[in-house]
């Protein structure tokens, strides 16, 4: 298979208790799945395991076949996968413009041009601006930009939206539905938001206390859930929602 | 820079150390020139004499002038401390930096050696380099930078560590930027401030060093004479001529005290936050003896908040009216840069450098936020009001750990020993169900999930049983069934004890579930209010509109785009005469440009700010 695959992957925090247990997950190339759960259950852990920050206690990952991080490898980046942040104003550096990200990513990633706002819905008037002269939606497309300019097979996703205003939610998750149905990139979508991962995903997995409890395409798992977690979380929803 | 600058000379500490350094440096430039001869002409006729009008504060045991040569030395001296804080600065940073982008394992030994290095007083290390060094005035400068290496050094590391647990980084990382790139273009133009900040208190402690090891005699070597020199020589002579030795030291003393009141005021100006309480007391003071009739818990009137002061600072928030009964809940919706946070930073009198707010009222159970000095205002604030900010990050300390902060409010505002206070934070962890609450009390905010450091937060607010509780976006960051638990626990919180809450989100549905009434603000003003099921089931004001209709739910058709508002909302300063929805507005008519919409009452205890809604 030609993609990302996780198998038991199993992460713990120095001495600590394990985060993430025994997850097995598979991201062909193209597809876009969603991992929901509720807070401190390793979502947003997995996800940094995938991009090398905090690395594996037991179990592998591989892209297209290739070990890309597993005990004791040697961390080193893969430009094929790029992780967006949850919160936009930390993932830019504060001192650098607009145009300076952009330029430093094209730089790594080979290219002569800078990759444009446009493509993210942006104006290029934006270029000269540092990040705290942008809103959050704004700084979001910005970073989405910056990891664009790896072209990257797969982004990761983590709560990408949930910082951001309704309206902006919205502006942002058209903008990523356009953006695989245009690149044909995959996603990997942390949230703790079903309905954002239904409206972006085809499958799903369910993380319960660092293990995942189910997974299955979006229709089926939203549907009609098996794992008593799954239940509680739509139940929770449908209460709430209008 | 010029904002900086004000914010430095306005903190107390700033202008006297201006002042001072100032001074100095002028005698340094100056009085070489015209003393320098006088200084060291010896001459046995006026040895030993006490002050009068010719030498003020009298001549030492060669007969020179003591405030001549101690005017005189204040080159060197200076000069000496500059070049000693300068060598550990860029020895430091470097050997900082070497440090920090050393692999995790590698930096935790790399940290250990410094802090063992550290443990070696300096003056020690300064005096074996010194020895070591060839004889000259720099080498005894040389000699307290290297020794003062190891400090600036782990200051670096301190800093930079903290950078580089930040996201960009490790976007960078991602990207494929090496380390030694990530230092420089994304690390130290990050930590330069408070660097900064660090290397003048460096500075004033490099001059004493300095000083100090010239009084030991293994520093600046005669006929050269720095005050440290000039301190040792007048000890001598002390029973005589008291004012040999004491001038000298009047003066490292006094030039060590201002690099420090500078470093010091250059670290309240790189906080914004310390400037909060001053802000409070800039309020135009209303006349004696309001305590208002208000009945309402909170009951804001007229509210403006600007960026900067005077008639011409861009208006973040113009003429909010905002009010809140005993145990009211009501919510405060809107996109971000719409002033909600704003306003209830305002309330909260914590509003950053430079802004700031007016009202035609602003009381607290009856108390006048506007008025009196900041500590009473602070009390009032830190017993009746508790915060939930939206970014957990912000209210937490990371330096801290979790039960350091958790049992701070309990421990100063009701008085609570320690264990007691303890017990409190536990209890109010579960409640907010953190799995492990005891672990985590001994834990950093960073070593929690996101959501973790939310509740965290909102046990921390809900600990000080207050009045009121502001709470902005308490549940971003949480999946829906925490989501719930935590309004449930606002809820229990107002059913138990009356808390009223004031709820600012952007998500309608968490507002629907918890408060009655709703207040929708856009770019600074209210554009809509009423009781919460009304407002998001027929909301009037266009924008509210575009609010409900671009909610995501479970049942949201897949097949086509969502409906989202394009477009910004203006920016504080670019706001027009009429309505400042016009150019997103789909409804605009010619009159919405020319004229503001006023807050015009409906039916239904509603009102909105509209042309196009019948009134
Ligand atoms: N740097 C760290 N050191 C120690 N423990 C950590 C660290 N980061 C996270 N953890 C722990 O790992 C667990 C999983 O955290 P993670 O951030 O993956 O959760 P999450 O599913 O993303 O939750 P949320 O939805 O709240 O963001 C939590 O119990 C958290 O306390
Ligand atoms: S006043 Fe005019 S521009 Fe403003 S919201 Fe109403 S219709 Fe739209
Ligand atoms: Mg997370």
């Amino acid at each position: 298979m030609n993609g990302l695959r996780l198998r038991g992957v199993t992460i713990r925090y120095g001495a600590g208790p394990r985060v993430v247990s025994d997850v097995d997950l598979d991201l062909p190339d193209g597809a876009a799945v969603g991992v929901v759960g509720e807070s401190g259950s390793g979502k947003s852990t997995l996800a940094r395991s995938v991009v090398g920050m905090v690395p594996l206690a037991a179990g592998e990952i591989t892209r297209d076949g290739r070990r890309l991080r597993a005990p004791g490898l040697r961390r080193v980046p893969d430009p094929g996968v790029q992780l967006v942040f949850q919160d936009p104003h930390g993932s830019l550096n504060p001192r650098m413009t607009v145009a300076a990200t952009l330029t430093e990513a094209a730089r790594q990633s080979g290219s002569p041009e800078r990759p444009s706002l446009e493509r993210v819905g942006l104006a290029d008037g934006l270029l000269r601006r540092y990040p705290h002269e942008l809103s959050g939606g704004q700084l979001q497309r910005v970073a989405i930009a910056r990891a664009l300019a790896a072209k990257p097979k797969l982004l990761i996703l983590d709560e990408v939206t949930s910082a951001l205003d309704v309206s902006v939610q919205a502006l942002i998750l058209n903008l990523l539905r356009d953006l695989r149905a245009d690149l044909g990139i995959g996603y990997l979508v942390i949230a703790h938001d079903l309905p954002v991962v239904r409206y972006l995903c085809d499958k799903v997995a369910v993380m319960h206390r660092g293990e995942c409890v189910e997974q299955g395409p979006c229709a089926d798992v939203l549907r009609a859930p098996s794992h008593p977690h799954t239940r509680a979380l739509l139940d929770a929803l449908n209460e709430e929602s209008p | 820079m010029t904002a900086a600058l004000r914010a430095f000379r306005s903190t107390s500490a700033g202008p006297v150390a201006l002042a001072v350094l100032t001074l100095l440096a002028v005698v340094a430039v100056v009085a070489p020139i015209l003393w320098g001869d006088m200084a060291t002409a010896l001459n046995p006729a006026t040895a030993v004499l006490g002050p009068s009008a010719e030498h003020w504060l009298g001549t030492d045991r060669l007969g020179r002038d003591v405030l001549v040569r101690t005017l005189v030395a204040t080159r060197t001296s200076l000069g000496l401390g500059l070049l000693a804080a300068a060598v550990a600065a860029l020895a430091g940073l470097l050997l900082g930096g070497l440090v920090a982008v050393l692999s995790r394992r590698a930096r935790e030994v790399g940290l250990r050696v410094l802090d063992a290095v550290l443990a070696f007083p300096a003056i020690l290390v300064a005096i074996i380099v010194t020895l070591i060094l060839p004889e000259g005035t720099a080498s005894a400068a040389v000699a307290v930078g290297v020794a003062g290496t190891p400090a600036v050094a782990r200051i670096v590391v301190t800093l930079a560590t903290a950078v580089l647990a930040r996201d960009f980084v490790a976007a960078a990382w991602g990207l494929g930027v090496g380390r030694p790139r990530i230092l420089v273009r994304y690390v130290l133009p990050n930590i330069a401030d408070s660097l900064a900040v660090s290397l003048s208190v460096v500075a004033g402690a490099a001059l004493v060093v300095v000083s100090s090891l010239s009084f030991l005699g293994v520093g600046v070597q005669p006929p050269a004479f720095d005050w440290g020199g000039m301190l040792s020589q007048g000890v001598m002579d002390m029973y005589v001529t008291p004012l040999a030795a004491l001038a000298p030291a009047v003066m490292i003393a006094l030039a060590g005290l201002a690099f420090g009141l500078a470093g010091e005021a250059m670290a309240r100006v790189a906080n914004p936050s310390v400037w909060t309480a001053r802000r409070a007391a800039r309020h135009p003071a209303p006349a004696a003896g309001t305590r208002t009739e208000s009945d309402a818990l909170l009951d804001v009137k007229g509210l403006t908040v600007t960026a900067g002061a005077g008639p011409e600072a861009p208006a973040i928030v113009s003429g909010v009216d905002l009010r809140v009964g005993r145990g009211d809940i009501v919510g405060l919706v809107g996109e971000s840069g719409s002033g909600k946070s704003m306003t209830m930073l305002a309330v909260a009198r914590l509003l950053p450098y430079p802004v700031e707010s007016l009202a035609d009222a602003l009381t607290l159970d009856g108390h006048d936020l506007r008025a009196g000095p900041g500590e009473r205002i602070r009390r009032l604030l830190g017993t009746r009001l508790a915060l939930v900010f939206q970014n957990p990050a912000a209210c937490l300390n990371p330096s801290l750990r979790l039960e350091t902060q958790l049992t701070e409010v309990p421990r100063t505002h009701q008085g609570m020993n320690r264990a007691q206070a303890r017990e409190l934070a536990l209890a109010g962890l579960r409640q907010v169900r953190v799995p492990e609450p005891e672990r985590r009390l001994r834990q950093y905010p960073h070593e929690l999930s996101g959501g973790q450091r939310q509740r965290a937060t909102i046990a921390m607010a809900l600990a000080g049983r207050a009045g009121l509780l502001l709470a902005d976006e308490p549940t971003t960051a949480l999946d829906n069934t925490l989501r719930r638990a935590v309004l449930n626990l606002f809820r229990e919180a107002n059913a138990a004890s009356g808390t009223a809450i004031v709820l600012v989100s952007h998500d309608l549905s968490v507002v629907r579930g918890l408060c009655d009434r709703v207040v929708v603000m856009y770019a600074g003003r209210v554009v809509e209010e009423g009781p919460t099921r009304e407002v998001i089931a027929r909301p009037l004001h266009p924008y509210t509109q575009a609010l409900v209709g671009s909610t995501l739910t479970m049942t949201t058709p897949l097949d086509r785009p969502l409906p989202a508002l394009d477009g910004q909302p203006p920016r504080p300063g670019e706001r027009q005469e009429g309505c400042a929805f016009v150019p997103r507005c789909a409804r605009a008519e010619d009159r919405c440009a020319k004229e503001r919409p006023p807050l015009r009452a409906h039916p239904g205890a509603r009102r909105t700010a509209c042309w196009a809604v019948e009134a």
